[in-house]
């Protein structure tokens, strides 16, 4: 897995095996279209616990290809990838889609919390490593 | 065109069926990721950056308005309302989901569509000349050879795991609009000095990582040892292709590494093995597929449309867009039409379905239902009566589908790149926005003439940039993109890979980068001389003094 570099946190993430959506882990062991409701690595330790997870077969139950990434705080607060490509991945296309483009009516709206499946129990749960 | 028998209509429902028992194998848990990837992958489903993306197999780039309009229909149920035109004369889907792909499979069935041969390491969708059939100069149409090697390569058990994936090009005509010589496979269709048609078998050539022009393995093959010989050349890749590095098993680095020669020995030997007879194609079944190829009834028409004419004449963009986008038909009084999906700063190769549609209905109208895609990512009606031009053009206005620009600094290819790509190390719209948006003037563009511009997000080298004139190779370095240029490159007849001219541009430098080499071009041409022929002549050092040298 990439070194941890301090300072910088770190974030699992996947593609959802029914829809394709870009989507986080979370703190509650769901999943999140939502960068910022992503659980957060950021020691060396944490870091190593999500790599680890990417290759956990309950979280390849419900997801695709899930790998960690490395995300800043931006100055509004909210979480930023480091890479052009994960931003890319998680604001669609930078450039101007055809016409008729955007969701489909029956896709759900992407500031709902979709909660793809719970895959693990709440961390502060008495169990901070998360057994799968 | 081709009409699918009973046969093809099974394989391709058996298989929509097995895939949808796959996806709920999946879905239940009973099939891994790691199980169920070579599956979707084999059936033309991958992921991608924001989403799954289906990779629909147009057969040689011909597909019926029916066909089109099915394509739309997906495009409106099953995804955003648009899809994107390959370098392999595919469509791809960028939104489908998982769960709704067996049924989109089951519609691309219902007209004889699949995603069969679209990945893996196969013999993958045959492409074609785009002017398949009413090209001047052509020997023989080359889709009867396309449809026979479709029909024999689909499924055959031998050839499904390869060491790396296998394209075949056929051309029946002396203009290679289908870039044989960079092809695993290329097959141009000649007449020999007795007056016999074969093939020329051109071997080796590809892009990627490694680009090489093919060579001659087989200066004459007679039409009916076409099949004993690609499965003697299959069975000898089959054999010795590099398994054990990915970056060296395509059969393009096999040629290398053994020599054209000593491969060439291997390939006749193992062609004198096979028991010929018994693998050529049925005459009877060729003659069967060639049916479906027949010349439709043309009218007999005066070369020149009178009416045609005037209206050039009174209708300058009209003018224009003949000029450019009317290519000449073997048949008097009728032309071949390009549609460019080309937009000055639109994405190239991408159609909304409303554009579909009427590409569908104009193609009813004035072209006998038939369309092409070509693997510069547009589109060619290839059966309009000159009589017919003004109206269909009127149409495509309408439809914003009649960009004058085929041929021209404008019409660029570019692949998905890191807007869409999971492989991508670098951006590849934006930069061919940007030039088109720059050469935007049709005067300019006109004085510039000819030139392929052609850009690839990656070392995967879709976008074909090896063989543009000016190709363009998006990379990455400390998390910036930025794209190296190369010149020289030719994808025709005269193919050559292009030369790197040295260090590499920044996203907001490549644009300024390619005025420069333009300008370079029209300050030192000579009258008449194309952007191609003046590199030749002068090579590379003026272009890279303009890139490089302290201003
Ligand atoms: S060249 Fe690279 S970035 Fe472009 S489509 Fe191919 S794999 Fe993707």
């Amino acid at each position: 897995m990439a070194k941890f570099r301090p300072g910088t946190l770190r974030v699992l993430t996947a593609n959802d095996l029914l829809t394709g959506d870009v989507v986080f882990l979370t703190d509650q062991g769901t999943w999140s279209r939502i960068l910022d409701e992503a659980r957060l690595a950021g020691t060396q330790e944490e870091a190593a616990k999500l790599d680890a997870l990417a290759a956990n077969a309950q979280v390849e139950a419900l997801t695709v290809a899930a790998y960690t990434i490395d995300v800043e705080r931006g100055a509004e607060g909210r979480l930023r990838p480091l890479r052009t490509r994960e931003l890319i991945r998680i604001s669609g296309p930078l450039t101007r889609l055809p016409l008729k483009t955007g969701r489909r009516k029956s896709d759900p709206e992407p500031e709902h919390t979709a909660a793809i499946g719970v895959l693990m129990p709440p961390r502060g749960n008495g169990d901070d490593h998360v057994s799968l | 065109m081709y009409r699918y028998d009973q046969f093809d209509q099974k394989i391709v429902a058996e298989r929509s069926g097995q895939f949808r028992a796959q996806v709920a194998r999946r879905l239940s848990g009973a099939l891994t990721e790691d199980e169920f990837k070579p599956l979707r992958l084999m059936n033309g489903l991958y992921l991608q950056l924001h989403a799954y993306m289906l990779r629909v197999a147009i057969p040689y780039g011909t597909l019926s308005s029916r066909q089109m309009r099915k394509l739309a229909h997906i495009a409106d149920k099953y995804d955003r309302g648009f899809g994107h035109f390959t370098t392999r004369q595919n469509l791809q889907f960028n939104w489908p989901k998982l769960k709704d792909v067996p049924d989109i499979l089951d519609e691309l069935a219902e007209v004889e569509m699949h995603a069969i041969q679209t990945s893996g390491n196969c013999i993958r969708n045959v492409t074609a000349d785009h002017y398949a059939g009413v090209a001047t100069a052509e020997i023989e149409d080359p889709r009867p050879t396309a449809e026979l090697l479709r029909q024999w390569s689909t499924f055959h058990p031998e050839f499904t795991y390869l060491p790396r994936k296998f394209k075949i090009a056929v051309t029946g005509a002396d203009d290679d609009r289908a870039a044989i010589m960079v092809h695993d496979i290329g097959l141009k269709i000649i007449r020999n000095d007795r007056g016999e048609v074969g093939y020329r078998v051109i071997l080796g050539g590809g892009l990627g990582r490694t680009p090489f022009v093919g060579r001659i393995v087989r200066d004459f093959l007679p039409k009916a040892e076409l099949l004993p010989y690609i499965e003697a050349i299959m069975r000898v890749y089959n054999t010795h292709g590099r398994r054990d590095n990915k970056y060296k098993a395509r059969i393009k680095i096999l040629v290398h590494e053994t020599g054209l020669e000593d491969l060439r020995a291997e390939i006749e030997a193992e062609f004198a093995r096979n028991d010929i007879a018994a693998i050529a194609a049925d005459a009877d079944e060729v003659a069967r597929i060639e049916a479906y190829f027949a010349a439709p009834s043309y009218e007999t028409l005066p070369q020149l449309s009178k009416s045609f004419e005037i209206a050039k004449a009174n209708n300058e963009a009209l003018g224009r867009w003949a000029e450019t986008n009317l290519a000449d038909h073997k048949i008097p009084g009728y032309s071949i039409v390009n549609i460019s999906i080309k937009p000055v700063g639109g994405v190239p190769g991408d159609v909304t379905s409303a554009q579909m549609i009427a590409l569908a209905d104009l193609a009813e109208r004035y072209s006998l239902s038939e369309l092409r895609i070509t693997h510069r990512q547009n589109v060619v009606l290839p059966y309009v009566r000159k009589n017919d031009l003004e109206a269909l053009w009127q149409g495509l206005v309408g439809a914003g589908l009649a960009t004058d620009n085929i041929g021209l600094v404008t019409d660029i290819i570019a692949c998905p790149g890191m807007d869409y790509c999971a492989l991508a190390t670098a951006r590849s719209i934006p930069v061919a926005q940007k030039i088109s948006t720059t050469f935007a003037d049709p005067a300019l563009q006109r004085d510039i003439g000819p030139l392929d511009i052609k850009i690839s997000g990656c070392i995967n080298a879709c976008g074909h940039h090896h063989v543009g004139h000016i190709g363009i190779l998006g990379l990455e370095k400390r998390g910036e993109e930025y794209y190296q240029i190369t010149l020289g490159g030719d994808a025709t007849e005269t193919a050559a890979i292009g030369e790197i001219t040295g260090p590499g541009f920044s996203e907001d430098e490549v644009a300024d980068a390619v005025s420069r080499i333009i300008d370079t071009y029209l300050e030192t041409r000579n009258s008449g001389e194309s952007f191609i022929e003046a590199y030749r002549r002068m090579g590379p050092s003026p272009f890279k003094e303009a890139l490089y040298a302290p201003h």
